[in-house]
């Protein structure tokens, strides 16, 4: 294996064919990772170590090369790297579990969550629409991780990347908590990080559940309606435990806020009230659920094991819209300080 | 793969769906794994669908066994 | 211009699935041919004394393994001819096809005498093939006949088994002093140069040669001939290919030579070796030429990881084969198939009861108490590992 390769016959005109003839890419198109292109975006990271471990499935440790030639193909900018770099980082921890996640049939994604002046010098999403289309470096962020794995990893869809479905978040999933609009200290700093330290945070998750709640005038209303959405049988976080994420739309966190409550508080509040009532779930689940040590408490089944798991945060424009995260459950939460020289 | 490392004799029971998931782990972990591979799925099975499920991997696992073993 | 492939290799020994690797892990599309399975010289050595790769055959395993992860397809065919041309058609076993850069690194044929009854003593009495048939002349006379570098090999190999071995050289040696050295501190080899082997002795079966020298001719009894002289290179095989006196060949264009059947090869593992590789560089180049290229950075491209521990054995395991167990990942149904499966192996050896064990979940890695116990506890485990 080599690190550059000449395509005989090749040009930038059919290099997309080529690509997908190796198998390449996530069905879009691909910016061709010229030696060029890859120094220049390297340019980004002089003096920071990758500090990266072999990644699952192939065992193969990236190099400052390839590494940098996923985020090239991705669309990044020299300035997205250490963005892509940190999430990776964060990815590689044990308690994320990246093996087993990228080889479940459930439908996770690299979920990366971005706090910190970052997001305003790149650009990152944190308001309207910031889950959606339009924003070149939440699209182009949430690529780069998931092309590093699909090339480096080896974690193919089909092949390695056993997925039953998958979902539209396994094609880039990355946005910026809207710490202007919150009324709650930002989420890294809650997770113990310096206020204004760039952090990117990580979890194998599913796509985001809408929370519509435009009756509610109160916490106590909105609490219901979130409650409810999160109570349903069917999540991997009923039984195989693990973290989970309420993203608050501002307006429905700052009614919370009017109210007095807490994100903590947010969060034991539905820890308490999400639960799954037994006759919701089938005789044959429920000695599923027992298999894997999961019993009901009482009549009703919680969401995961303790107020700690439900991650709080905020992010979106307005509108009376907030959602709920599930996760693949045997993963976490994990964040990492996005790398400065 | 952990077990054969450490010098067990590990068959490794897989669906033909993961096989190369389990083959690409044994290459990025340089063993070659003792396979026995049963058709997908096996969760979600009824007893007889387990049953012949059974019935066809046996007689290669104890060929499998007999020759780790040296009977063979 | 679209061929089949962007590289044919003719001949898999070391030069060839060398050349075919350099090509395949840049990205190219690579078949390497070879009549026979792939090894070349190499399947006969039994011991490498220029290359550190063990056996011949360890060799070759390596060599075969390491082209086919880099994607080259070996193709079990005879090329049989080769066409130069912008696309160079190559004729097979199996039919016709086509490629940007042909490789020809098909070696030397066998060695002959050119003498009466020559080829009836083939395989009763004369080969060419130390490494094959040396045991079946233990604590024999065996004669070798050459003058190059295989020939001084194939005499120290024959050391092993014979009682004494006479290589016959015709002209001066043409091998290399390291090599002298070690036919010299031989002590049940002499080398006889200016001798040539005017007639063979033997009723069905070798008995003897006339060995010819300044000082007259006289009989050799040996029930061994090993003839590395006239070897030659694969002349005629590619339409309109210069070739030296040997019959090996001068590569031009997109044809290129690589290994001993290149005309000046050296004749040692580790030339064959930096040959195959020059020869994959160049293909490389050649295609860039002609076809124009696109150089990227291989988005795949990443190293092993440094802590690749070797196999280890269970410290203090005092497991035997009656010590079986289960270990099932908790996936539903996959402890029902074990216990099945483990029934079977029970009523097989006779058992008198299983180990069990069970990852707790599914989605993670098995705990290392549970791996630690079942590798000190048992001699066999059958795991259940993915649906």
């Amino acid at each position: 294996m080599s690190a550059v390769l000449d395509l005989p016959g090749v040009t930038e005109e059919s290099w997309q064919e080529e690509a997908y003839r190796r198998g390449w890419g996530d069905g879009l198109p691909l910016v061709a990772p010229t030696p060029a292109r890859v120094a220049a975006a390297l340019a980004a990271l002089d003096g920071i170590d990758l500090e990266l471990g072999p990644l699952p499935p192939s065992g193969l440790v990236p190099t400052r090369e390839s590494f940098a030639a996923n985020a090239v193909m991705a669309g990044c900018r020299p300035a997205d790297l250490p963005v892509v770099l940190a999430a990776v980082r964060a990815l590689q921890a044990p308690e994320y579990n990246l093996h087993g996640v990228l080889a479940t049939t459930h439908p996770c994604a690299p979920m990366v969550v971005v706090n910190g002046p970052v997001r305003g010098e790149l650009g990152i999403n944190s308001g309207a629409n910031c889950l959606g289309q339009g924003t070149r470096a939440n699209a182009v962020i949430g690529r780069a991780v998931q092309l590093t794995l699909m090339h480096i990893g080896g974690a193919r869809p089909g092949v390695m990347d056993r997925a039953t479905q998958g979902g539209p978040a396994k094609y880039t999933f990355c946005f910026g908590e809207n710490e202007e609009d919150s009324p709650f200290p930002p989420f890294s700093v809650r997770r113990g990080f310096a206020p204004g330290e760039s952090v990117v945070t990580v979890a194998a998750t599913e796509g985001p559940h809408n929370v519509n709640d435009h009756g509610g005038t109160t916490a106590e209303d909105l609490l219901l309606t979130i409650a409810g959405t999160m109570a349903q049988p069917g999540s991997n976080n009923v039984y195989v435990k693990g973290p989970h994420f309420l993203v608050l739309g501002p307006e429905h966190a700052a009614t919370f806020a009017r109210d007095g409550w807490t994100a903590e508080a947010v969060r034991n509040a539905l820890w308490e009230r999400a639960r799954i009532p037994v006759s919701k779930v089938s005789q044959a689940n429920q000695r599923q659920f027992e298999d894997w040590g999961v019993v009901p408490d009482g009549d009703a089944y919680p969401v995961s094991t303790g107020p700690e798991m439900l991650h709080v945060l905020v992010a979106g424009g307005a509108g009376k819209h907030s959602v709920w995260i599930p996760s693949f459950g045997a993963t976490a939460a994990v964040s990492r300080a996005v790398p400065r020289v | 793969m952990e077990l054969e490392k450490r010098g067990v004799v590990a068959p490794l029971v897989v669906t033909e769906t993961f096989l190369p998931l389990v083959q690409a782990q044994a290459r990025a972990r340089r063993v070659r794994p003792r396979l026995v591979v049963v058709p997908h799925p096996v969760g979600g099975l009824n007893e007889a669908e387990l049953a012949g499920r059974i019935e066809g991997a046996a007689a290669e696992l104890l060929r499998m066994a007999d020759e780790a073993r040296g009977l063979s | 211009m679209s061929t089949d492939w962007d590289v044919a290799v003719v001949g898999a020994g070391i030069a060839g699935l060398t050349a075919a690797r350099v090509a395949a892990d840049r990205g190219l599309r690579v078949v390497a041919y070879d009549r026979l399975t792939p090894g070349g010289q190499l399947v006969n050595l039994t011991a490498l004394h220029d290359h550190p790769g063990g056996t011949g055959p360890e060799l070759v395993s390596a060599l075969t393994a390491a082209a086919e992860a880099a994607g080259v397809r070996i193709g079990y065919a005879e090329v049989t001819r080769v066409h130069p041309g912008s696309a160079v058609r190559l004729e097979t076993g199996d039919g016709e096809v086509t490629a940007g850069v042909v490789v020809v690194a098909a070696g030397l044929g066998p060695g002959r005498l050119g003498l009466p009854a020559e080829e009836a003593l083939v395989g009763r009495g004369i080969s060419t093939c130390a490494g094959c048939d040396g045991p079946l002349f233990r604590g024999r006379a065996v004669a070798v006949v050459g003058e190059d570098e295989w020939t001084a090999e194939e005499a120290l190999e024959l050391a092993g088994w014979a009682s004494a071995v006479t290589v016959l050289v015709p002209g001066p040696p043409r091998w290399s002093p390291e090599r002298a050295e070690r036919l010299a501190a031989a002590g049940t080899v002499e080398v006889l140069t200016g001798a040539a082997v005017t007639a063979l002795r033997g009723e069905g079966v070798l008995s003897g040669v006339v060995v010819r020298t300044a000082d007259g001719e006289r009989d050799l009894p040996v029930a061994g001939l090993f003839p590395f002289v006239d070897r030659r290179g694969p002349e005629g095989l590619v339409d309109g290919l210069a070739a030296d006196e040997h019959g090996r060949l001068v590569g031009a264009g997109n044809v290129l030579v690589a290994g001993d059947a290149r005309a000046g090869a050296e004749q040692s593992l580790a030339a064959a070796e930096a040959d195959g590789r020059a020869a994959g560089e160049a293909a490389v180049a050649a295609l860039a030429a002609t076809a124009g290229s696109l150089r990227i950075v291989d988005p795949t491209y990443g190293l092993p990881p440094e802590d690749d521990a070797g196999p280890v054995e269970a410290a203090g395991s005092t497991a035997t084969w009656t010590d079986v167990a289960l270990f099932t990942n908790s996936k539903p149904n996959a402890t029902e198939l074990l216990r099945g499966l483990g029934q079977r192996l029970q009523a097989h050896w006779e058992l008198p009861e299983l180990g069990f064990a069970a990852k707790e979940s599914a989605s993670v890695a098995a705990d290392k108490d549970t791996i630690d116990w079942l590798s000190q506890r048992f001699k066999m485990v059958l795991v259940a590992v993915g649906d």
